[in-house]
Order: structure tokens, then C-alpha cells, then sequence
């Protein structure tokens, strides 16, 4: 007999008494552990994934020079950083992607070197006699269609050297010949082995311009002072390249996720909660039912502690049972959710989403399980507390079940400290205070949401008792039912509140976000159609294509005006922001209308923004960096510094720090960059869809583009979004399945306390059914009034988290759409639960066999 | 040689001073080790705050109790639970055994609380049960597949198990009918004469308390009646009143 067996002997014991019900409690932990470590895996593997990327592209450069997230510069400024004293090595790359033209939907990263020089291949551990076959490495130079793709790629496609491959580029759709096959190592192995490597002149002829590269990887001598080398290579560079170590850039990068990674904590750890709160309910239900066994253990010698250390082992018991249930179902949620938490976090931070692994580590899993033990724990330790220092004498001869204590006072005290606290944070939170303090708030309104249950309950019944007294003798039965064991009963109603707030307020944020994307689509796009690459590595923005293609479109008959849009990442003040050119013409010519402009622009802004002078600026963009109308902004470019004013703001989503709507003539002549990302064009009459054919016939082979409608355009936008909050679609389902779990917990401990009260019920003639309508109405009571404390806390979240919290942790600046209609749904779906959660007591209920439930008694 | 129980100038008093409820006067009272003593009285008399103060799960509002020599009202709330676990056994009206435990582990978990381990808690449980006239094919069975009779036998196991050398018996055949409650009165009486156990039997009943060497009378929370055993079994008289 082991000694631990024996520890547990008495815990066991206990708990064999009702497996099905213990179950609930199992389950409900167990969906709380799932989610955390879900979320822990998800968190670290996407963490993981993205860090990877920049490990594994950067090779053995020390440091990189770029200007931002894919601006072009030209080649000559390698050998300025090639001078830099402590430097060994500046290698000229060009990073792009491509996406397969099979239909596949498969991306290619592509990585454009010097092939010739073999210093500089080496650092990506690439290539080398012993890691690539090259056929012939003079054809693979001479020829810009020629690609090395690894192994791996190719054997999942059967392509050999030699065969084909069609990649859509910037500047189209080409056609590259496989010249040389990569052992999947070193940058090789990124992106699953989906990776091309090209020399970096054809690699600049397909994806930026002769001439012009996007990033140089820079190695440095060893036991040099890598401070000082930086600082010496940033002096050399022109204005707009910057100069960091791979290791910022992980920990730029850690920074812009972490705002999302902590979101999806926190509802994990809601998960938690309410798993907290659904086992403390039916924990303090078994000790109050077994509280006259207490009271014996007790009056035969046990000491309180004893008794009440008897007790906390049934919590480890149910807490080590919820975490071997929930851990390998967190493992499972993971693998799920991965790919779609990946892709949000990549929309959430404007980075482009890798194919994230699983990265199984113990720590989630211990994290998630410590967690779960120490909820039940704590879930048991209340109730062991007070069942532990009941009374003995009486309890024991009479065996009364101790009667919860009216603790009204205390409970209004500990809402009032909670709701002053809340407001406080809520207060330095509005005033541009830490997120945490955002967070804070949240998790006050949710715990004040759960402790105004208790006065709401008292107030609700008693004046509800009235009403039913008089109308409705099943109403009076069942408002009975809840009072009898109102502290319970105010648990389940914390449950439902915290439960259905949580889905409420993910609901307005949801619908918020999917609003304003779309009627930012609605309010910036103009046009009678959208012409753009049908590829998007980001999943919202498509991907550039050459502004050849605009006079491609200018020369189809019924096209009377055609602009080019361009978006690309930039970084101003220290951080992150967004270019987004427009042609000139779009706000000069008057055919593409009026933009909804907020507050007062300068008088002359189409002329300012066509001409050069003047920018746009997002409301992120005044939020975080301070800016308004009329302020100069000077913007680093890869050709020197330029100066914009400030002649409007408008509502726009493609940053979360802040966007700079100019002029794409400026921003070509700047930027080096002659691309779109789409061509938005004005038919000449009402025959749209024969211009979209004609258009489709003219460049959809070449470009590969997609034709969309601006309303298709903004539909499409709706899609992506919502594809991006389906993560936490499933969150809410899991927070759903727990209250679900804790109403059917508390009506079927209802139905077992009131055994004798409803066979007197139905000695004395009260039919089945109408017992089963009492259990029914009792569980419409626990919904209506769990769902108005929700609707508060879910109404207050969702608010509070549009106009303050995800500005502050995410950067984005959203119009407040409360769905209304859509509350209905929740509100009926929640009541459904309710009554889901009552069937099984209910028929426990009509079943009661009165004789047999009064002789028991 | 100190006595198993004495109390001296003991009252409890329940509520205020003033229009608070008096459950016991100024009792004084000594019972000595091995004694069978009845402790007789109406609903209400008194009778069971005599026994909760005894076995410390109340304290006197004024006077002192004793059992073997230490001053109950004086010990700490875990002194007393040790005093309960070591030195005395507690069988209820109710029986009290828990419901979902088997015979065996209804008799055992007090050891537990000793530390005696789970196996040699087993055979102790298992001699105790023979002990009680029990036979231990019912060791895996549920306290609910007995009879009343056998359910108190088990209670009456599960209070010998640690060993005590004080019975505290709270009306134990009031839940039975007149012949199983004389046979488990005639157990405690065995028990009484052959472990010399001092039995404390508190009763509404005239009969069972016919068992004990001595018979105390309470009425309104004061000692009416003090009555010792005059036949030649050591057994009192009734007093037929």
C-alpha cells in the first residue's frame, strides 16, 4: 500500500459518492486548464515561429541594415558598410515572397544573394559543396529565371532540376527553372523548407529594381565592440536606413506581440475563473450537504486543521483530475487554433505569419497544470475553512446542515471597494496609463459583475416573490428553490455574469473590429472596381504588383480613370507606422469623390496631397504620436528626409501605431518603390461587369489580380477579420460550455437538497410536470438574471476596451458598433443553455419517487 | 487515583446573562474509571450539554470539568480534539456512520488521524468488528445494506478502534427497536465489565438506564437523583417512577 495512497485514502472515499456530479467540476476545471495551456503553447510556438524566421534568415550577421519592412535602397551602400572598420562582411539581400501560380496557395520566401560570392552564401549556411546540387552553376547565373529551391520543396512537388516553376512577382507572373536543389538546413529549413534562393541580380529584376536591394546583413569581425560597429555603420548610412542587431529585432518583435499574447491570457485566465467559480460552488455544496460528517470527525478527535487539510486533499484530488484531463486537451486545442491564433497575431502586428510549429515544451504544460491545481486548491479552501469550523454538538446529534451566513454587508462593501478600484483604474487607464492598468479594470468589472450577484439576488427575489405570490404559484416555488441557498445560488449567477459578460464583450470588440475595418474600406477605397494581386502574405493587404499594370488598365476600352494605391510598412518616431500612397488624381480629378474627412482639413489639401506637400494622417497616428492638422511631419526616406504637413485625418486600420496617407508620385520618387497594391478604377457606364471581363482577359494571366467590386473589397476585408477573431470565436464557445456546466451543477445540487421538500411537494398533489416547470423556471431565473449583470459588465468591457484599452494595447482606433440584434441571439442562446442545463435535474426532479425521498429523510 | 470524569460546580448558560437560556446548574459530579454511569432525563433536561462539556465540544460558562485529571475548559481547541481522539469514544442516537464508506473505512479513518497506517488500521478494524459481534464478511459493505442494530454495532467499533477508556453513549438504542436496543446495551455493558471501560449512557429511557452502576437523574439542568447499583449484578433498580 503505497504511502500516498494513503494520504488520499479519506479524500477518495469522500469523492467516490458522486462521480457523475464530480465530473462537472473535472470538466469545468479541465476546460480552464485546456485553455491556458493552449493559449501558453499557441503564445510560446508563434513567439517561437516568428523568432525562428529572423534567427535563421539573419545567419551569422551581427547586423542588419534595412529601411523598415521592405523599402528598397541601392546596392552601392553595402560597400559604404563594407568600410566600416569591425566589419568582414556586408551582404546585399533581397527578402520577398512569391506566391506558387498552381492554385496552390503556397508561399515561397525568397532570398536573393550573390551566388558568386561564396563569403556570403556561407553566412546563411546555404550552400556549400556538400549541401547543394547545382547543375551548372554558369547557366544558373547567366539566366534570371534560375531558382534553387530545397529538397523538401521540391519532393512534395516531384520537381527536379531542370523543370519549371510559375512564382507571381511583383512584376507579374514569371516562370523560373529549377538550376539547383538545398539541403534543408540553415535558412533552408524556414517556412517549412518553402523557401527560393536566387541571385541577387534576377532576384532584384522580379521582386524590387535593378539596382536596389531591401536589407544588408552585416558580419563583424570577432571581439569587436558591436556597439561600436553599429555606430560607426549607422554614420555611413543615408537617411532612412537604420542599422540593429537580429536580436532588436526579436525583441521589437516581442514587444509588438506581447499586447496580443496578453489579451488571449487574460481570457484564458477568465476560463480559469470561471472554472474557479463553478468548483468553489459545487465544493462549498458537498461540504455544506456532508457537513455533519465534519461535525463527527471532529467530536471523535479530529483536530480542525486535520479535518480541514482532509478536505483540501479533495480539492487536489479534483485539481490534479482537471489538469491530466485538460492538459492533453489544452495540447489538442493548440494544434487547432495554432494556425488561426498565428494568423491573428500576425494581422495584430502587422508582421507576416510564418508556418508556425508546434513548439511542445513542459513548461505550458506545467504552468497550465500548476494552475489548475492551485484554482481547486483555492476553489476548496473556503469551504474546508468553514466546514472545518462549524459547530460541532449540535451538528452532530442533529446533523444540520449549518445555514450560509448572510453576508450581504460584506459582499456590498467588497463591490463598492471593487467598483472605486475598477474606476480608479479605468480613470489612469483613459489617461494613457500602462495596459496592465486596462487589464486591471477588465478583470475589476468582471469581478464586480461576479459579487454584485449577491444584492442582486436579494433584491430580485424578494420583490419577484411578491409578484409570484400573487400570479404565478410555480414562479413562487421557484424563487423559493433559489433562496433557500442563496450564496450558492449568487455563485451560479457570478458564473452565468462573468460567463456571458466575457462573450458579450468579445462579441462588441469582434463586431467593432469587422465595422470599421469594412467602413474604412468603404470611406478610403473609392471607385467603381478594385484591381489587385490575388495574393496577400499579411492576409488583409494584397500583395504589390508593378504600376505597369495601371497603364495596362488605362488602355481597356470603358475604363475612364484608374489610380494606383500603395501601402508598405515605415517606421517614424522609433516605431512602426504605414505609407499609403494615392495617385494625385484621385483626390484632384473629382472622380473618385469626396473622403470622409474628420474635423477641419486644410483648405487646399487635393492640391497639398497631389502635389507633394501635404499628408493625411490616421487617428492612430494622432492618438500615439501626437500630431494634428497643420504639424509637419519629416518622414525618413531611403532618399533623405521629407517633409510633410499635416492636411487632414481620416479613419484608417492599416496600422495600429499610425498611417500616412501621401501622394504616390512623392512616395515613388522617395521610396524607390514602383508598385501597387491596387488599381481602383472608374467605369465609364453601368456595364461593370463586361469592363471587369475585359479587364480579367487583359491582365489576369500576367499579374494574376483579382477584380473586385468596392463592396467585394469590403466583404472580403469582413471575411479576413473574422477569420482572424475565430480564435476567439472558440474562446467564447469554451467560456459558453463552462456556464453551461456550472447552471446544470447548481440546479441538480437544487434538485438533491430539496429532495424532501419536493416529495412533500408532490405528496400533497403537485403533478410531475409541473415540478419539472418549477426546475425550468428556476434555471430562466439563474439565466435572466446572470444575463442582466452581463450585459452591464459586457456592455461596460466592450466599450472600455474600443475607445481605451485597444487603443492603449494593440494601437488600433475603432468605431464603437454595439450589436443590438446580435444581443438578442446571445441573450436567447444564453437562456437556451440555461434551460439545456436544467433538463437532466428536471427530469431528476420529475421522477422523484416521494415515499422513497421522505423515508430517506 | 484521579477520577475518569469530574466536574465541579459546572453551569452553562446559553445567550446573555440575564435572559439567556440555562441548560445546567452547578452540577457537581464524579464518575470513577471503569463506572457505568446513566445519565437519565426528559427532552430538554440537560442531559446532552452534560455530555457535549464532558466531551469538550462546549465549554462551561462557569466551573470546571475533568477527564482523567485534565481540566477541559482549560485545554485548547486542538488539546481537546487530542483528548477526544485518545482517550474517548463517542457512539451517537444516529449512529453517524458516513454513508458512502464502507464498514471497514467508517471504522478505520479515526486511525488516521492517529497515524496508524491503512493496513494496520485494517486488522484493528477487523478485530474490533469480531469485538462487537460483527462479522467481517460485512467489512466491504455499505453502513445502508445493515440493519440498525448492526449499523451502531459498527458505530460502537468505529468508537473502540482508538482505544479509549472513556464511552460517551448518546441515547445509542433510540433509534432501535426495544430488542436490538438491549442488545447493544448488553454490549456496552460486556464492554464495560471485560475492557473496564467507563461508560457515560445518556438516556430518556428508565430501562437502559438500568444498565448503568449508578443512575443520575437531571431535571432542568440540575442533579435530581443519584441512584447507585444495589442488585448483586452491579446493576441498579429501576426507580419505577
Amino acid at each position: 500500500m503505497s504511502p500516498l495512497r494513503d494520504t488520499f485514502r479519506i479524500p477518495f472515499c469522500f469523492l467516490r459518492s458522486d462521480y457523475t456530479r464530480l465530473l462537472l467540476t473535472i470538466g469545468a476545471l479541465a476546460a480552464g486548464v485546456a485553455l491556458v495551456c493552449a493559449i501558453q503553447l499557441i503564445n510560446s510556438s508563434v513567439l517561437h515561429a516568428f523568432e525562428d524566421v529572423i534567427d535563421t534568415m539573419a545567419g551569422r550577421a551581427a547586423l542588419q541594415v534595412s529601411a523598415g519592412d521592405g523599402g528598397f535602397f541601392p546596392e552601392d551602400v553595402a560597400d559604404a558598410v563594407g568600410g566600416v572598420p569591425g566589419v568582414e562582411l556586408a551582404v546585399q539581400t533581397v527578402g520577398a515572397t512569391a506566391l506558387v501560380a498552381d492554385g496552390s496557395g503556397e508561399i515561397l520566401t525568397v532570398h536573393g544573394v550573390e551566388i558568386t560570392n561564396d563569403a556570403a552564401v556561407r553566412v546563411y549556411q546555404a550552400q556549400g559543396p556538400e549541401n547543394t546540387q547545382l547543375a551548372d552553376p554558369l547557366v544558373f547565373l547567366n539566366q534570371p529565371d534560375s531558382v534553387m529551391l530545397t529538397r523538401d520543396f521540391a519532393r512534395r512537388r516531384a520537381l527536379h532540376v531542370g523543370d519549371g516553376i510559375e512564382l507571381e512577382t511583383p512584376a507579374g507572373r514569371k516562370r523560373f527553372t529549377v538550376r539547383g536543389l538545398l539541403e534543408p538546413k540553415g535558412i533552408a529549413r524556414v517556412h517549412g523548407g518553402n523557401l527560393a534562393v536566387m541571385d541577387l541580380f534576377a532576384a532584384e529584376e522580379s521582386f524590387t529594381r535593378p539596382g536596389l536591394i531591401n536589407r544588408i546583413d552585416v558580419v563583424v569581425h570577432r571581439d569587436v565592440d558591436l556597439a561600436l560597429v553599429r555606430e560607426h555603420v549607422a554614420s555611413v548610412l543615408p537617411p532612412g536606413l537604420t542599422v540593429e542587431p537580429p536580436a532588436q529585432r526579436k525583441a521589437d518583435l516581442q514587444r509588438i506581440m506581447q499586447s496580443m499574447q496578453l489579451v488571449l491570457q487574460v481570457i484564458a485566465l477568465l476560463a480559469l475563473g470561471a472554472g474557479f467559480l463553478i468548483a468553489f460552488n459545487r465544493i462549498a455544496t458537498v461540504f455544506e450537504r456532508r457537513t455533519w460528517q465534519h461535525g463527527v470527525m471532529r467530536a471523535i478527535g479530529a483536530r480542525r486543521w486535520a479535518v480541514q487539510w482532509e478536505l483540501l486533499k479533495e480539492g487536489v484530488v479534483l485539481g490534479l483530475c482537471g489538469s491530466a484531463l485538460g492538459v492533453p486537451v489544452g495540447v489538442g486545442l493548440a494544434y487547432l487554433l495554432l494556425p488561426v491564433i498565428a494568423n491573428t497575431t500576425a494581422l495584430s502586428s502587422r508582421v507576416v505569419a510564418p508556418s508556425a510549429d508546434m513548439a511542445l515544451g513542459w513548461s505550458p504544460l506545467v504552468v497550465a497544470s500548476a494552475l489548475g491545481l492551485l484554482t481547486a486548491v483555492l476553489a476548496a479552501l473556503g469551504p474546508a475553512r468553514r466546514a472545518a469550523g462549524t459547530e460541532i454538538a449540535d451538528i452532530v446529534r442533529h446533523r444540520t446542515a449549518v445555514t450560509t451566513a448572510t453576508r450581504g454587508r460584506g459582499i456590498r462593501l467588497a463591490c463598492g471597494a471593487v467598483f472605486i478600484a475598477t474606476m480608479i483604474a479605468m480613470a489612469i487607464a483613459n489617461g494613457g496609463g500602462a495596459p496592465t492598468w486596462g487589464l486591471a479594470a477588465t478583470c475589476g468589472v468582471l469581478i464586480g459583475s461576479a459579487l454584485a450577484a449577491r444584492p442582486l439576488l436579494d433584491v430580485a427575489s424578494k420583490s419577484l416573490t411578491l409578484l409570484a405570490k400573487r400570479y404565478a404559484s410555480s414562479g413562487f416555488f421557484a424563487l423559493a428553490a433559489l433562496a433557500r441557498n442563496p450564496g450558492r445560488t449568487a455563485l451560479t449567477i457570478s458564473t452565468l455574469a462573468v460567463g456571458f459578460g466575457t462573450v458579450i464583450w468579445i462579441w462588441i470588440v469582434a463586431q467593432s473590429f469587422e465595422r470599421s475595418v469594412v467602413n474604412v474600406v468603404h470611406g478610403v477605397l473609392h471607385g467603381d472596381l478594385a484591381v489587385g494581386s490575388a495574393h496577400s502574405t499579411n492576409g488583409i493587404v494584397p500583395d504589390p504588383i508593378d504600376e505597369s499594370a495601371l497603364e495596362d488598365l488605362r488602355s481597356i476600352p470603358g475604363i475612364t480613370a484608374v489610380v494606383g494605391e500603395q501601402a508598405m510598412d515605415w517606421h517614424y518616431a522609433g516605431g512602426p507606422i504605414v505609407l499609403n500612397a494615392f495617385d494625385g488624381s484621385y483626390w484632384t480629378s473629382g472622380a473618385f469623390g469626396e473622403w470622409p474627412l474628420l474635423g477641419k482639413p486644410l483648405p487646399d489639401l487635393a492640391e497639398g496631397l497631389a502635389d507633394g506637400r501635404y499628408a493625411i494622417i490616421s487617428t492612430s497616428f494622432v492618438l500615439h504620436l501626437g500630431k494634428h492638422v497643420g504639424d509637419v511631419i519629416t518622414l525618413d526616406t531611403p532618399t533623405g528626409p521629407f517633409p510633410l504637413t499635416v492636411g487632414g485625418v481620416v479613419s484608417t486600420l492599416l496600422s495600429p501605431r499610425g498611417t500616412v496617407i501621401l501622394g504616390r508620385e512623392v512616395y515613388k520618387r522617395a521610396w524607390n518603390d514602383p508598385h501597387v497594391i491596387h488599381g481602383l478604377v472608374r467605369v465609364s457606364d453601368a456595364r461593370v461587369d463586361a469592363v471587369r471581363a475585359r479587364i480579367a482577359a487583359a491582365l489576369g494571366q500576367h499579374y494574376n489580380v483579382t477584380i473586385l467590386s468596392l463592396k467585394e473589397v469590403a466583404d472580403w476585408t469582413g471575411v479576413q477579420v473574422q477569420q482572424a477573431f475565430a480564435g476567439l470565436y472558440v474562446l467564447a464557445g469554451v467560456i459558453l460550455f463552462l456556464v453551461l456546466l456550472g447552471a446544470a451543477d447548481t440546479l441538480a445540487a437544487g434538485v438533491l437538497e430539496q429532495r424532501r421538500e419536493l416529495a412533500v411537494v408532490r405528496a400533497a398533489g403537485v403533478r410531475a410536470r409541473q415540478l419539472q416547470r418549477v426546475i425550468f423556471l428556476e434555471a430562466l431565473l439563474l439565466g435572466v438574471f446572470g444575463l442582466l449583470l452581463a450585459f452591464v459588465a459586457g456592455l461596460v468591457l466592450g466599450i472600455f476596451w474600443v475607445w481605451t484599452v485597444l487603443p492603449n494595447l494593440l494601437g488600433w482606433v475603432l468605431e464603437l458598433h454595439i450589436p443590438w440584434f446580435h444581443f438578442l441571439a446571445i441573450a436567447s442562446m444564453s437562456l437556451i443553455v440555461c434551460l439545456l442545463a436544467a433538463l437532466i435535474p428536471s427530469l431528476r426532479a420529475r421522477h422523484l419517487a416521494p415515499a422513497l425521498a421522505l423515508r430517506y429523510e | 487515583m484521579t477520577d475518569a470524569i469530574a466536574l465541579e460546580g459546572v453551569s452553562k448558560r446559553y445567550g446573555d446573562e440575564a435572559l439567556g437560556l440555562s441548560a445546567l446548574s452547578d452540577i457537581d459530579l464524579s464518575v470513577p474509571h471503569g463506572q457505568f454511569l446513566s445519565v437519565m432525563g426528559a427532552s430538554g433536561s440537560g442531559k446532552s450539554t452534560l455530555l457535549n462539556l464532558i466531551a469538550g465540544l462546549d465549554r462551561p460558562s462557569s466551573g470546571r470539568v475533568f477527564v482523567h485529571g485534565q481540566d477541559v475548559g482549560q485545554l485548547s481547541d486542538d488539546a481537546r480534539s487530542d483528548l477526544r481522539l485518545h482517550e474517548i469514544g463517542f457512539v451517537f442516537q444516529s449512529f453517524n456512520l458516513f454513508p458512502n464508506f464502507t464498514v471497514e473505512e467508517n471504522i478505520v479513518w479515526p486511525l488516521k488521524f492517529l497515524r496508524v497506517s491503512w493496513k494496520e488500521a485494517q486488522r484493528r478494524a477487523a478485530v474490533t468488528l469480531e469485538q462487537v459481534g460483527i462479522e467481517t464478511t460485512a467489512l466491504e459493505r455499505r453502513p445502508g445494506e445493515l440493519s440498525g442494530g448492526e449499523q451502531q454495532r459498527v458505530a460502537i467499533a468505529r468508537a473502540l478502534v482508538t482505544e479509549p477508556r472513556l464511552l460517551l453513549a448518546d441515547e445509542p438504542t433510540g433509534n432501535l427497536d426495544s430488542r436490538t436496543g438491549q442488545a447493544v446495551l448488553d454490549l456496552l455493558l460486556e464492554l464495560n465489565r471485560e475492557r473496564r471501560l467507563t461508560v457515560l449512557l445518556v438516556t430518556h429511557s428508565t430501562f437502559a438506564a438500568t444498565y448503568g452502576h449508578r443512575t443520575v437523574e437531571i431535571q432542568d439542568g440540575r442533579i435530581v437523583n443519584d441512584v447507585h447499583a444495589s442488585d448483586s449484578q452491579g446493576r441498579i433498580v429501576p426507580i419505577g417512577r
